[in-house]
This record gives structure tokens, C-alpha cells and sequence, in this order.
């Protein structure tokens, strides 16, 4: 017995040796993926290059601005070279600011659904997504503009619509009457499980206006009403035995008072 | 290549799933009806989100939402923190009884009545089950009596505001038993309360509830200098207080609570006809001592001293003095759009004017000058 048990403790030993090496094995593959991704990503980032093929390289406008300043004249004294090399600056500045600016309208968001549908989002948009802002702000700037965002629990109807209140509550923001009439509207055009999935959609994503727009259209419809009327409007089936209900009725009869004729099934 | 750009966006996947775990509410997964990820039905909604919906509806619209499925219940009961049942006109009693045992997150409950409804058993309840509450109002309750207190001073220990006025049943060795136990108390309104409110019961507050902050003692009649010194003495955080009707105060009281109260900010003196130039000269002495004292540590404020003097029909006072406190408490004012400092019924006290009325006056006789 002691034999046996001897035996198949090296064995195990032996076992858990080759787990060993296989784990060290695999840490060695993703190490060499990694250092393969990091040469990659150098050798994007810095690329030498011949006097004579980066002439070639140049574009247009770096030959224009060449040449340009070919034609400088040389300045007399040092104080025409300091306003000369101050004038630069500033007109270099200028510009720089000018093509962030287009930059900041142009950049767009990547939003993947779970159905598959990727939607492309002014940046602003996404802003008014609280979550995926913060998912913007946690990963970096060039990660999150290659990659779309998964939102696991939105389907691309409901982000559809969400993008369309954003862009539309923007426009009727103007004056506060054309905002709740186009709140009302907006709301109106839903049918009760449109507007239960663009809730949670909206919830999920923390699109804040959308959210208490949406619930104050839902606590209105429910707003003094009674119990059957609530289960009537959101499909809810009860779930309460004969007894609990007959003792719930009994002490708060007024609940179940005044079902309003307009109920939604 | 590929391999790379695929595990990266599953890493990023993974690390958004994380970020945007959906919790539906607190059922765990079990029997939620979710496909894909998405939630299909209504009695599914996440707790915060059936919380903020309703949070714009009132509290009767509550209690039938929480009647409505096992579901919506449960949310409710672990999301409801404030409660009011004052429009509840018949039956409040059976309905505190079916609500206490459900809604035990509760911190706030409101349960004035216009026609008194409530009974020992219904407060007991909610003793037993909200352990939570910090602001109760049980404000016109005539049948409840002392069993009340004593449930509610063991129930209920995180109380910060508590309103039984209009309670009358309630004696003073009860309410001097629920300050022992309800230490963090800063509002406590005890107006028409004459057996709880007594000297007895005020030395107990004073020794207890340090924190205390807004007291309410109209009408009642009992209270005398020793419980408000008392007060004075132990609560130097008072800054509300209202002694209307407690025709046993004199000078002392006042004297006292100028000197040990430094931000007491709104004084109710009505009808309290004992009070002479006395108490009034060392309201003005204090606040000018707190400002030079403050000015002195670097915290001197323009808003010290007194927001609202009540002495309507202090009938003993005389201008001089109480010209003296609107004089050292700028916050006072006797002008028509800001009347804080109330004198009906004092004849004797029409010259007294607030800095404003000052200024106006000044301003009007200015061009007569010229002339």
C-alpha cells in the first residue's frame, strides 16, 4: 500500500511538473506577442528614412511652405528676427488651434449594438451617454476611436432613437414650449414596449434627459390610478395567491377604485 | 495579425461588460425573463429605475405600485425611503400597520392627521420593523399615548427630527425617556404638548440631546427658567426656538440663552409678559460680543445674531431696549417686505426701526435739508 501511494504521488508530482512547463510554455507565447505588438507599434511610430526619400515623401504643402521660406527675407536686426520669429508662432499656433477645432466636429464615436449594428456618433452624443463617456475617459483617446464601444443591452433600434432625441432635443432646446411640445411628441410615438426598452436603454446608458423625460411621461399615465390599471398598463400578470390579494384588498379598498377607461393592454 | 486585433477587442469587451454590469434588481438572474442581455418584461425593470419613476408620482401611487406584482414590491420595500400618509383621511391606522413590516428602509415618515387616526399598535409597528427613520412626524396623534414614546425610543435611535405636536396625551417622564435614547435628535417640535413638556423633561433633553437645534415649546404652559436654562446649558447648538405662550418665563431664561447660545437665530417670546429691558439689553450685549469675538478669531460674519425676535405682546418693554437688539442684529427688520421682528399688540414699540426703515427715513429727509 505504501508502495502504491509512493507511486502515485510522483506521478502527480510529475503531472503538475508538466502543468508547470505547459503554463510557462503559454506565458513565454504572450510574452513574445507582446514584445511583436511593441515592435510593431515602434516601428508605426518611428520610421527612419533616406535624405532623399523623404524629399519625395513630402507633401505638397511642406514643399510649398519650403520653399516659402526660401524667400524669407533675412532680417537686419534682432529685434525684425524677434517679431519675424513672434509673427511664426502665433500664425503657427492659429493654425493649430484651427484643425483641432475641425478635429472636435469631425471626430465621431463607434457604437456596436447587440445585434450587431455599429452606429458612428458625433462625440457630443456620446457625451450625453454617461456611460460610455466614461468608458471613453478610462481607455485611451486612439483605442476608443479604432474600436467600436459593445453596448451589450442596447439593440440598434433603441440606439437609433436615442441618437435622434439627442440631435432633436438640441434643435427644440431653443425655447422651453417647442422642448415640451417635442418631448411629447416624442413620447407619444411610442407604444408601451418601445418605450419600456428605450427606458432601460437610456438607463443602462445614463442618458440623463431621455431618462427623466421618459419617466415623467410613465408616472404620469400611472398618476392616481389603481392597481388593476397599473398591471393592465405595463402587462404585468399578478403574481400574489387569491388570499394575499383578498387581504390586500381588504385593508386598502381605495386601490383598487377608478380604473380609468383608457387602459393599455 | 488578426489573432492580436481579436483577443484586444475581447479584452476591451470584457472590460466594457465589467463597466456596465446591469444589476436586475437584486433578483440575481432568477426567474428575470432576459434575452440577450435584454430585459423583455415591465415587472423586470431594475430597482433604481422603477424608483426614479416613481419618485415624480405621490405616495398613494406608490403603495399601489408596490401591490402590483411580488416583483415591484420587493424593489419598492428595498428603494423607499420617504413616506407620507397625510392624505390618508379614513383608515391610516390599518394601512401603517400592512406598510410598516414592508417598508423597513423607510427614513422618513410623515404621518400628520387632520382627524385623528393613529393608535399605539400602528407606532409600535413602525418602531419594530424602520429601524432607520431620522425624520418622524407624528403631529396631531391625540390617541396616542406614552407606549408610543417608549416604542419609539427603542425602535428608533437614529431619530434627527421628531414632531409630536399636538400630541397631548403624552406625559413627561416619557418624552425624558426618549431623549435618553434618541441622542442624535436636532429637531424637536413639542408644541401643545403641556404634560410631556415640563422642566423634568426639558433637564432631560438638555443632558441628552446636545445636538439639538430647533425646539418648539409653544403653549406650553409648564415650562419655567429652570428647563430652559437647562436647555441652555446643554444645547449650545441651539439656534430655533419658540417659548410662545410658556407664561412662566422671565428674564433669566433669556439672559441664559444669549450667553450659552451663541447661534441662536430665531426667538419666539409671545405672550411671554414677564420678559422686561433686561433680557432684551442682553440679547443686543451678546451678539455684540459674539461679532467682536468672532471678528477677533477671524469668523466674524455680518448674518450673526438674530433672524426673528417674536415679543408681540411683551407688553413691558420699552423702545430703548429693543431698538438696542435691532440695532446690534442687522438680520432684523421691522420694514414691511422683510418683517422679522414681530411686535403686535406692544403700542409702545412704533419708533422701533430696523437699519432699512433707518436709511429710508434718512434718504426722504435728506432733499428737505436742502431746501
Amino acid at each position: 500500500m505504501a508502495k502504491e501511494s509512493g507511486s502515485s504521488k510522483i506521478e502527480m508530482l510529475e503531472i503538475s511538473n508538466e502543468a508547470m512547463a505547459e503554463a510557462q510554455s503559454s506565458k513565454i507565447e504572450m510574452l513574445e506577442i507582446n514584445n511583436e505588438a511593441m515592435a510593431e507599434a515602434q516601428s508605426s511610430k518611428t520610421v527612419t528614412m533616406k535624405p532623399a526619400e523623404a524629399e519625395e515623401s513630402k507633401t505638397e504643402t511642406q514643399k510649398i511652405t519650403d520653399e516659402e521660406s526660401k524667400n524669407v527675407p533675412i532680417a537686419a536686426t534682432e529685434e525684425e528676427s524677434k517679431k519675424l520669429s513672434i509673427t511664426k508662432v502665433e500664425e503657427s499656433k492659429n493654425a493649430a488651434t484651427a484643425t483641432t477645432e475641425g478635429e472636435k466636429e469631425e471626430a465621431k464615436v463607434s457604437l456596436k449594438t447587440l445585434d450587431g449594428v455599429t452606429f458612428e456618433v458625433e462625440a457630443w452624443i456620446a457625451k450625453e451617454m454617461e456611460t460610455v463617456q466614461a468608458y471613453i475617459d478610462d481607455t485611451s483617446a486612439d483605442t476608443s476611436a479604432a474600436i467600436a464601444i459593445p453596448l451589450h443591452n442596447v439593440a440598434g433600434r433603441e440606439l437609433a432613437r436615442m441618437v435622434e432625441y439627442c440631435k432633436e432635443h438640441r434643435r427644440a432646446s431653443v425655447s422651453a414650449g417647442n422642448l415640451k411640445e417635442f418631448e411629447e411628441r416624442f413620447a407619444a410615438a411610442l407604444n408601451l414596449y418601445e418605450m419600456k426598452d428605450l427606458i432601460i436603454a437610456a438607463n443602462y446608458l445614463n442618458t440623463k434627459k431621455l431618462l427623466e423625460s421618459l419617466s415623467r411621461c410613465i408616472a404620469k399615465a400611472i398618476k392616481n390610478k389603481s392597481v388593476e390599471f397599473v398591471r393592465d398598463y405595463f402587462g404585468v400578470t399578478n403574481d400574489y395567491t387569491t388570499e394575499e390579494e383578498a387581504q390586500y384588498r381588504e385593508t386598502n379598498a381605495w386601490a383598487f377604485r377608478n380604473v380609468d377607461e383608457d387602459s393599455r393592454n | 495579425m488578426v489573432g492580436k486585433e481579436s483577443l484586444r477587442t475581447e479584452v476591451l469587451n470584457l472590460s466594457f461588460e465589467k463597466l456596465m454590469m446591469v444589476e436586475c434588481g437584486g433578483n440575481s438572474g432568477k426567474g428575470v425573463n432576459i434575452k440577450a442581455g435584454v430585459i423583455t418584461e415591465w415587472k423586470d425593470i431594475p430597482v433604481e429605475l422603477l424608483m426614479q419613476i416613481l419618485s415624480l408620482v405621490d405616495d398613494q401611487t406608490v403603495i399601489i405600485a408596490s401591490e402590483v406584482c411580488r416583483g415591484w414590491r420587493e424593489a419598492i420595500c428595498f428603494g423607499l425611503t420617504r413616506l407620507s400618509l397625510s392624505w390618508c383621511s379614513k383608515n391610516m391606522n390599518n394601512l401603517v400597520l400592512s406598510l410598516s413590516p414592508k417598508f423597513t428602509k423607510l427614513q422618513t415618515l410623515i404621518l400628520r392627521q387632520d382627524k385623528p387616526q393613529l393608535e399605539d399598535n400602528a407606532v409600535e409597528t413602525i418602531a419594530n420593523f424602520c429601524h432607520d427613520l431620522q425624520i418622524l412626524d407624528l403631529s396631531k396623534s391625540f390617541k396616542l399615548t406614552d407606549r408610543s414614546l417608549y416604542a419609539v425610543a427603542l425602535g428608533c435611535r437614529d431619530l434627527t427630527k421628531l414632531n409630536i405636536s399636538g400630541c397631548s396625551a403624552f406625559s413627561d417622564n416619557a418624552l425624558a425617556y426618549l431623549a435618553s435614547f434618541c441622542r442624535k435628535l436636532k429637531v424637536l417640535n413639542l408644541c401643545g404638548c403641556v404634560k410631556a413638556a415640563s422642566d423634568t423633561a426639558l433637564q432631560a433633553i438638555g443632558h441628552y440631546c446636545n445636538q439639538l437645534q430647533f425646539l418648539n415649546l409653544g403653549w406650553c404652559e409648564n415650562v419655567s427658567d429652570v428647563g430652559v436654562m437647562s436647555l441652555a446649558y446643554g444645547c449650545p447648538d441651539l439656534r430655533t426656538l419658540d417659548l410662545c405662550g410658556c407664561v412662566l418665563i422671565t428674564d433669566d431664561s433669556v439672559i441664559v440663552l444669549a450667553n450659552r447660545c451663541p447661534h441662536l437665530r430665531s426667538l419666539g417670546l409671545y405672550y411671554c409678559q414677564s420678559i422686561t429691558d433686561k433680557a432684551m439689553y442682553s440679547l443686543a450685549q451678546s451678539k455684540l460680543n459674539n461679532r467682536m469675538w468672532g471678528s477677533v478669531k477671524g469668523g466674524g460674519n455680518d448674518d450673526d445674531g438674530l433672524r426673528t425676535l417674536n415679543i408681540s405682546q411683551c407688553t413691558a418693554l420699552t423702545p430703548s431696549a429693543v431698538q438696542a437688539v435691532c440695532d446690534s442684529c442687522p438680520s432684523l427688520h421691522t420694514c414691511s417686505g422683510r418683517h422679522s421682528l414681530i411686535m403686535s399688540g406692544c403700542l409702545n414699540l412704533t419708533s422701533v426701526h430696523c437699519v432699512c426703515a433707518g436709511q429710508a427715513h434718512r434718504a426722504i429727509t435728506l432733499p428737505h435739508a436742502a431746501h
